[in-house]
């Protein structure tokens, strides 16, 4: 046994615990939450549970070291890691910024060479990593990757060219060099343990052949998520070879020849009945969506955010979900679509709105606080939403939460900065007040539209159970980020832009970051002498300022500030200032 | 008469937004569209002036709130002769080269780059020709086309400067840029006071795939149709 481990077990032999049973209890604790709470309690609970967690969870990657992290958990066996920024999804984080998979991957090899699932979030990811993943451990199962960058499909072929236990690999949303589609060709013909198999946003050809085989042999598929290359004629011969799966995601949905194919894609989802989460449908028509009718009974997740339907077309697909509880649209659909969803989904708990023109003001389509409202009516339950719209009223907004007071995440997204109530021409604070006021279990919030320091005032006061909050193009001075930086006792996340907010903002938070994860603020009015000053009083804060080309010397363009046990970064770029 | 949402907003603007400090901004207004860099144009409206008040304006409504600059949602009644010197210009194409997509404020709307190619995608290869083609009322997609394969019509939203109603043409119908123009010129009004009725000193100008906008008759008509987005009638004040 490890000296160091019998050595705990000796001083734990005189507590009324023994060991071994709080080892075997602890095994059952999966959220990390809990376990940090356990690993608080006393020494020997916090050694009983850093050998018995078996995945870690680390949100932010800077904020601690690789080494770190494998002297107090020896058995990992599985590795969450988000690494950048999350407005680096918006293009507002340059390239090159960092987040770089491949120190961790070093440790691995070395530490856990059992290590059987990675899940990456806003990673930098080269070929080399994923080969080199993939050689190391040779256990490896699950390979998730979500706004990563910097790999190509060549990756991912080595991926399934070397990890002969795959269950998992799930390529969503990344900016990946996407050479061909030879990488899903390069599975071994006797491989069958995939389970999970998502490519829905790569755009290459595969070898639809290859694909056809890989899914007959891989008996436990239960996900299945092509891309837009694969067709409404092929869907069917995926189908009919994977009848346990629980979600689908389809390719195009676009019927090439109406008549003969659509009894045998009736026939291909009449089988899906173990379906609960459908997603693609991009290029979907009203001639081809009733084949899905039969499917959506059971279905919970529906996301149609690829697929430009219309309100009509969405009534009537609804009527057939009556177990929706997670709806996905385009704002094609229009507040007429969004009042089918009030009438027709009565257990709806989350809903996301996208744009289709969202860069073309002149549109106007899309959705308005009519079918917010309609919604709201219809789906009590409401505790999601996202929503992007190019109008909205207080009145609007109040209704809405207090048809819906179960809000747990609010994001509404007004697209024209700064825009006021369209009726009224007040700022927007009466609607965000109201949220904060009314939606007592908020815990992720953005706000847009006109907004002065009110809206911050009530957020700071009234949002106790706020863990992140977005801002963008509001406030009027200091005082509103001073408010809520001063309230929300559990604030963790703090992301800003473009917003009147300077030092004395910064510094009124000095207190509260260490609490935090991160915070975010650019194109604010920070300066590099209020950076220097918050670095100077928490050296335990890595103070970052991302240096714009052609700004200017004493403005802080993009700081980024995060709790670290780390130090400071050693893998800086020249644009990032350490302070 | 068609009612259009129009903000004068910095969305089109290369600006930063940095600071709030908009007065810094110069705007440059090209004389010489050349094809090959984006056609930019804006009546300076930016430069140390507020955004134009309209009915909704912010500052009556808000007087006394510090120091913020916003933009008063433009409604149009559709009357012609009340845009000729619009300062809040609804739609100022201001292309900065920097700027990877379309829109100018860097990363808004919030959404993942991935979108947004889809949603190029999807407005280049609108192929739900049947069901958009019966419930559109817009131009909300420029193009749609019937069919799968080749697509038997091309539509392009086409807007005259000063005009408040777009109209919607098939480039099918059209096999040179001389057949195209004297389309147009029957399609929009000319009758206007101050306008002279000299064609030549009209510019047509198109959106490409790209988002630049480019000076139409440069390239061939065949390449032309193939990556026109939208059209706009340009009058030359420069002749």
């Amino acid at each position: 046994m490890d000296p160091e481990r019998k050595k705990v077990l000796e001083r734990v032999a005189v507590s009324t615990f023994p060991d071994e049973v709080l080892e075997r209890v602890l095994v059952q604790l999966k959220s990390h939450k809990d376990r940090s709470s356990v690993s608080l309690v006393c020494h020997s609970w916090y050694d009983a549970e850093r050998f018995s967690r078996t995945h870690v969870f680390i949100a932010n990657c800077y904020s601690v070291t690789p080494e770190i992290v494998s002297r107090r958990f020896p058995n990992i066996r599985s590795v969450s890691l988000k690494g950048k920024p999350r407005f680096s999804d918006f293009n507002l984080v340059p390239p090159k910024w960092g987040a770089d998979i491949r120190s961790w991957l070093v440790m691995f090899a070395a530490k856990y060479p059992f290590l059987e699932e990675l899940r990456l979030k806003r990673m930098t990811v080269t070929d080399e990593s994923l080969e080199f993943l993939a050689l190391s451990c040779p256990n490896f199962k699950g390979l998730s990757l979500l706004s990563c960058d910097g790999f190509s499909t060549d990756g991912l072929a080595a991926i399934a060219t070397h990890c002969k236990n795959l269950t998992e690999l799930d390529i969503q949303e990344n900016d990946l060099n996407d050479k061909s589609g030879s990488w899903l060709s390069c599975f071994p013909e006797n491989f069958s343990s995939l389970e999970v198999l998502n490519f829905a946003n790569l755009s290459n050809d595969v070898n639809f052949e290859a694909l056809e085989r890989l899914v007959s042999r891989c008996k436990s598929l239960k996900v299945l998520k092509v891309n837009r290359n694969i067709t409404l004629e092929q869907l069917p011969r995926l189908l009919i070879h994977a009848p346990l799966l629980t979600e689908l995601g389809t390719g195009s949905f676009l019927q090439e020849h109406p008549a003969c194919q659509y009894s045998e894609l009736e026939n291909a989802f009449n089988k899906c009945m173990n379906l609960n989460t459908l997603s693609g449908l991009s290029e979907v028509t009203a001639l081809s969506l009733p084949a899905l009718y039969p499917t959506c009974a059971n279905l919970t997740f529906l996301n149609l955010s690829c697929a430009a339907l219309q309100s009509g077309e969405l009534a009537k697909l609804l009527v057939h979900c009556p177990c929706l509880r997670r709806l996905w649209v385009l704002d094609t659909v229009e507040d007429k679509g969004l009042e089918a969803v009030g009438s027709n989904c009565p257990l709806l708990e989350e809903l996301r709105v996208f744009p289709t023109d969202p860069f073309d003001e002149d549109t106007f389509h899309g959705v308005t606080e009519s079918g917010f409202i309609a919604v709201s009516y219809g789906c009590r339950r409401l505790s999601y939403v996202l929503y992007f719209c190019r109008q909205m009223t207080n009145a609007a907004v109040e209704t809405i939460v207090q048809n819906c007071p179960d809000f747990t995440h609010f994001r509404l997204c007004i697209m024209n900065p700064w825009q006021p109530d369209y009726q009224t021409n007040e700022p927007m604070d009466k609607a965000f007040c109201a949220v904060v006021k009314t939606c007592t279990r908020l815990q992720r919030l953005a706000v847009s539209g006109l907004l002065t320091d009110l809206t911050f005032e009530y957020i700071g006061k009234y949002a106790k159970n706020l863990e992140t909050l977005s801002v963008a193009f509001a406030g009027s001075s200091d005082w509103g980020m001073q408010c809520v930086l001063g309230g929300c006792p559990k604030l963790r996340k703090l992301e800003i832009r473009d917003c009147p907010f300077g030092n004395a903002a910064l510094l009124s938070g000095l207190d509260k970051y260490e609490s935090m994860r991160s915070l975010w603020m650019s194109g604010c009015k920070v300066t590099m002498n209020g950076c220097r000053l918050l670095a100077k009083e928490m050296p335990r804060l890595n103070v970052e300022v991302i240096k714009v080309d052609g700004s200017n010397e004493s403005q802080a363009d993009k700081v980024y500030v995060y709790r670290s046990v780390a130090g400071p970064r050693r893998d800086a770029p020249p644009f990032v200032l350490t302070l | 008469m068609e009612l259009q949402l129009g903000l004068a907003l910095p969305v089109h603007s290369p600006l930063k937004l940095k600071g709030f400090d908009l007065n810094d901004h110069e705007v440059e207004v090209l004389n010489e569209p050349v094809a090959s860099e984006p056609w930019s144009y804006s009546s300076g409206c930016l430069k140390g002036e507020k955004w134009v008040k309209n009915k909704r304006s912010s500052e009556e409504a808000f007087g006394d709130l510090p120091q913020i600059t916003t933009f008063p949602l433009t409604l149009w009644n559709g009357q012609p002769n009340e845009d000729d010197d619009r300062k809040g210009e609804k739609k100022p194409h201001i292309l900065d080269k920097k700027e990877e997509e379309e829109n100018h404020v860097v990363g808004w709307p919030p959404i993942k780059s991935w979108r947004v190619k889809q949603l190029h995608q999807h407005h280049d290869h609108d192929q739900s020709g049947q069901i958009n083609n019966a419930d559109r009322t817009s131009a909300h997609h420029q193009r749609s086309s019937t069919g799968t394969g080749s697509s038997n019509s091309l539509y392009v939203k086409v807007k005259m400067k000063g005009v408040a109603i777009a109209r919607k043409i098939d480039l099918r119908l059209y096999d040179s840029y001389q057949a195209l123009t004297n389309s147009l010129i029957t399609m929009f009004p000319n009758g206007r006071q101050n306008i002279d009725n000299d064609c030549a000193s009209y510019a047509l100008t198109y959106q490409d795939k790209d988002g630049d906008w480019l000076l139409a008759g440069d390239v061939p008509w065949q390449t032309f149709t193939e990556s026109v987005q939208r059209l706009e009638i340009l009058r030359n004040v420069d002749g």
